[in-house]
């Protein structure tokens, strides 16, 4: 067991707490600490798993990703509310693959779920290296396949 | 003093009107798309947003309070549970041989054996290639 990541799990998990509860009496602070204590010493190996070196950097840069998300979030909801609204239907899905280059777990999943929250694409499935993305049209497609997001993925997890 | 509340009430009703046009969208989606995986598109995308814009009402309503500090906690946790969801409900069919819906013009049906392969989609107008992209060419999957 590792003490630092557990004191670091403790720590955060009793902030979360204490943020939650807004209570301070003895009561609720002291089932917070007892409770906090057994979650983070069942899961003090989860929260730093895969982070490897160099951890604060990339919470940061992750951090600084958020925005670009949130952007391609709206996008992605503008578009497929026109897709579905116009008389049209201006959809024609496909599955398409790729290889990727990112190779921690955490990234994966990253980049995962960042596809299928942007425009028009769901991943379905990842096997080995290769990502299997649902489009709803042929331009969500290429746009993912032009590797924008893998890149910008790559850097935060300094992987480029 | 009332200047601001209405400012406030006014912000809060306009969120909250796009926020359920996205989940309006987003249910239309769903009834109108034809199969699965394109209506998994109009319901985990619109309802993300929708939810969130939602949310965020919720929270200029009631201004800088720890229930708002929930709510963003609820906001960030869509944020990831949403996706996720997605992902795990898009795969489960795709594991059971669901096969996504193409366009019907000149394409082959989707490539529902191994050996039709690439051959069968070269009609594919303009695939992106680069080398590294390509449609499924259908790996027995």
């Amino acid at each position: 067991m590792n003490i630092k990541h557990f004191i670091a799990t403790y720590i955060i998990v009793f902030a979360f707490w204490l943020l939650l509860s807004a209570h301070t009496d003895t009561f609720h602070v002291g089932a917070g600490i007892a409770c906090s204590g057994i979650v983070a010493y069942a899961s003090h190996d989860l929260l730093f798993a895969g982070t490897g070196n160099h951890a604060l950097t990339k919470i940061v840069r992750f951090i600084a990703y958020l925005p670009w998300l949130f952007y391609q979030i709206v996008l992605a909801n503008i578009d497929v509310a026109k897709r579905a609204l116009s008389p049209g239907m201006p959809i024609d899905p496909r599955v398409v693959t790729f290889k990727t280059m990112l190779k921690s777990d955490v990234a994966r999943t990253a980049l995962a779920n960042s596809i299928t929250l942007t425009p028009g694409t769901v991943t379905i499935d990842i096997v080995d290296d290769v990502f299997y993305v649902h489009a709803i049209a042929k331009e969500p497609a290429d746009d993912l396949l032009e590797g924008a997001m893998e890149r910008r993925i790559a850097h935060i997890f300094m992987e480029d | 003093m009332s200047d601001t509340t209405t400012i406030t009430n006014v912000i809060t009703v306009v969120l909250l009107l796009v926020g359920a046009f996205f989940v309006l969208a987003g249910t239309i989606g769903f009834v109108r798309f034809p199969d699965f995986y394109s209506r998994m598109h109009a319901t985990g995308k619109c309802d993300t947003l929708g939810e969130g814009l939602m949310l965020v009402a919720l929270i200029v309503y009631g201004g800088a309070t720890f229930v708002s500090v929930k709510i963003l906690f609820l906001i960030m946790f869509i944020l990831f549970a949403n996706p996720t969801s997605t992902h795990a409900i898009a795969k489960a069919a795709y594991d059971v041989g669901l096969k996504p819906w193409r366009k019907l013009d000149d394409r082959v049906e989707w490539m529902n054996t191994s050996d039709t392969g690439n051959a069968g989609n070269t009609g594919n107008t303009g695939n992106s290639g680069e080398g590294r992209s390509g449609e499924d060419g259908g790996d027995g999957r």
